[in-house]
């Protein structure tokens, strides 16, 4: 008697939300994945790999980068690369051409942060070395002066005085004014029209009294502002030192001294420890403590006293971020990540959104620095965050630098070189991230020629069915391979039982055949038209890889490993069987 | 100018429409903030241009809050409670609008806006 055939079922994922990593691969989603490395869910049957990144020839800086800031100098963007040895240098992004803002030993050798004034400034914190700024030329140390007359003075019918040039070059010189009785000089003032208090002083100048008339002397102090954290906000530069923000005179950079200049002394119990960072945003400016948040907004002047009028509203007392370089303006949000998840606050309302992220948290070493910034990947405007991630699923298997990127609700991951650090920077209005693994400098998502591991982790799926095992006989990969570079698949069929270790197979069907001649020397071809010939099974398009399967278990899932770039996996597809029960 | 039009034509349900509200309703409170601080009168303010539609506790506090303190500012009649609504229920909905219109006129004549 003929044998029955057993019933075979087939199972096809095209539906690709995002990494989930809260549960356990036999409990997530179908369409969700245990790891997602280098490969972007966009959408309905189109998992495409992320470009590599692009190394940016002839930049080499002279220490570790450890912390950068996109900068804009009129039409110039620069990447500004803060050193570990206290040196600053910059990098025209368009050009590629490296300048020095900074020596060895200028800034501290962490800590630093920078923002931008207007597009002629970079504005620059040191928590030891106090406020600087760079105007694409010089470097100036933000030393202001005020003025103290002392002495009873005679003979004094005018007055005026000279201030001595500063002592840093581009700093500009201080213009004070004088007022007498017809006798004495009764007042010394550097504000109003033509006057200033200066910058660039850090050793105290010479203030000479040019009048007639004797007894009385001006003396000059420096006024310099040290902090950790610098925004531009509202017309005016604000600084966070220790739990204290201080902020300048409206419209001012520099001028920590007159009316409208001041500081918020944070008394309440709300902001635990310091400020750790300060964003400027959607008309406030978000004020983080490790646990906390709040929004500066409405500054304006007192019609009344002259001095600044401002709200200063907590939004947030239980959630916030000791991680300074992890937080971002993202759409109409800010986003930010702390040692337990990813939050956006939108409006006043503080979501998680890292709920698929969960398990791997506990694998974050937050020793190393946690960054973020925003970038444009096949025209998706994505948030990410660059971390040090200790676990071993990733594709260089002992811990690694790893992206954590998002979009649309879902989150995957990329590894573009060991990243210590990333930013953001627009170049041609697109959100562009740039990145440095030690002292070079590297464009990220850049190119979809050059090789790139990728490692796709299915869920475990019980295929509508948990209580019965199931026979996995064959396997399909539907792919659109991009290029004729070659795109061989490594895929692994798991289950339950045998986690990824079971049946590898190789799909090599796009592979390109080398020719060597006796010498052992590549031979290349080319036609008639002086084209590149390739030989082999080399055109773009669809692609379906299959093979045999030979795994069981109660559920089925693969992993599918490349150093391929530029294809998309458009379905996984499975042939099975089932068999016993329980 | 105040544009009352979308504080009063916000349609149940339409995420677009909600957000077209929220947002013009933000403006409306800033504007009224800043006319309080040219009289020296600070109150407290919470990013409510911005919200989750899905989500919009946290902004119906915030934004009671602060109506709360304009009306006490500008020593008007304690506002309804406006967190007292079920924005699922049409009804509710459309009752918290005219009474958030209503609410909105009384403070832009107040300030003489």
């Amino acid at each position: 008697m003929a044998t029955q055939e057993q019933k075979k079922d087939y199972h096809v994922t095209k539906d690709f939300d995002g990494v989930n990593t809260k549960a356990n691969r036999t409990s997530i989603k179908e369409t969700e994945f245990a790891w997602l490395e280098n490969a972007m869910p966009i959408g309905h049957g189109n998992l495409r790999i992320v470009p590599a990144p692009t190394i940016v020839s002839g930049v080499t800086f002279g220490s570790t980068v450890y912390y950068a800031q996109y900068g804009d100098i009129g039409t110039t963007n620069y990447y500004i690369a803060f050193q570990t040895d206290g040196r600053c240098e910059a990098v025209n992004v368009a050009t590629n051409a490296k300048i020095t803002v900074a020596a060895a030993g200028t800034f501290s050798s962490s800590g630093v942060q920078a923002s931008q004034w207007n597009n002629t400034l970079v504005i620059i914190i040191d928590p030891t070395n106090g406020y600087f700024q760079w105007d694409g030329t010089n470097l100036v140390k933000v030393g202001s002066l005020t003025f103290t007359l002392s002495g009873t003075g005679t003979g004094y019918t005018t007055a005026t005085a000279s201030v001595a040039v500063p002592n840093q070059t581009g700093g500009t010189r201080a213009v004070i004014s004088l007022s007498t009785n017809g006798t004495a000089i009764t007042s010394v003032s550097a504000y109003g029209t033509g006057l200033t208090t200066g910058t660039g002083y850090t050793s105290v100048p010479a203030v000479t009294i040019t009048s007639a008339g004797s007894g009385q002397t001006i003396t000059a102090a420096i006024v310099s502002q040290p902090g950790t954290c610098i925004a531009s906000f509202s017309g005016r530069v604000w600084i966070a030192s220790g739990r204290t923000l201080y902020y300048t005179a409206a419209g001012t950079n520099n001028d920590f001294y007159s009316a409208t200049s001041g500081n918020i002394i944070f008394n309440d119990s709300t902001l635990i420890g310091n400020i750790t960072q300060l964003v400027s945003a959607n008309n406030f400016l978000y004020v983080f403590g490790a646990d906390s948040i709040n929004v500066i907004s409405d500054v304006r002047i007192s019609t009344s006293t002259g001095t600044t009028l401002y709200t200063n509203t907590n939004i947030s007392a239980s959630v916030g971020s000791d991680q300074p370089y992890a937080m971002m303006p993202y759409f109409r949000s800010i986003v930010f990540m702390n040692r337990y998840g990813v939050y956006a606050l939108v409006g006043s309302t503080t979501s998680k959104i890292s709920d698929a992220l969960d398990g791997l948290f506990p694998y974050i070493d937050f020793t190393k620095t946690v960054s973020a910034g925003q970038v444009l990947i096949y025209n998706i405007l994505c948030a990410a965050f660059n971390f040090y991630y200790t676990g071993t699923q990733g594709t260089q298997g002992t811990g690694q630098w790893i992206q954590a990127v998002f979009f649309d609700k879902k989150w995957f991951f990329t590894y573009q070189n060991a990243v210590k650090y990333i930013t953001s920077i627009p170049v041609a209005g697109a959100g562009t991230m740039y990145s440095t693994t030690n002292t070079d400098l590297q464009i990220m998502y850049q190119s979809n020629t050059l090789a790139l591991s990728s490692k796709i982790q299915s869920a475990l799926m019980s295929m509508g069915n948990v209580i019965r095992d199931k026979v996995a006989l064959k396997w399909g990969v539907e792919a659109v391979l991009g290029g004729t570079l070659g795109n061989n698949l490594n895929v692994t069929v798991d289950s339950e039982n045998t986690s990824a270790t079971s049946t590898t197979t190789t799909a090599t069907n796009f592979s390109l055949v080398t020719w060597v001649n006796n010498a052992g020397t590549t031979v290349g071809w080319v036609n008639n038209s002086i084209a590149v010939v390739t030989w082999g099974n080399a055109n773009a398009g669809y692609y379906l890889y299959k093979y045999d399967a030979q795994m069981w278990g109660k559920y089925i899932g693969m992993t599918v490993t490349s150093t391929s770039p530029n294809y998309t996996i458009a379905g996984m597809q499975f042939e099975t069987e089932l068999r016993a029960k329980f | 100018m105040a544009n009352m039009d979308a504080l009063s034509i916000v349609r149940h349900g339409d995420i677009d429409s909600l957000n077209g509200f929220i947002f013009e309703n933000g403006v409306q409170h800033k504007t009224f903030a800043e006319a309080l601080m040219d009289q020296d009168i600070v109150i407290p303010r919470f990013p409510i241009m911005d919200a989750n539609p899905n989500d919009l506790e946290d902004w119906l506090l915030t934004h009671q809050v602060e109506h709360q303190a304009m009306a006490s500012a500008l020593n008007l009649s304690d506002p309804i409670n406006l967190l007292d609504t079920n924005w699922n229920n049409e009804e509710s909905f459309y009752d918290w609008i005219s009474t958030h219109l209503y609410l909105h006129q009384q403070i832009l004549a107040a300030l003489g806006i």
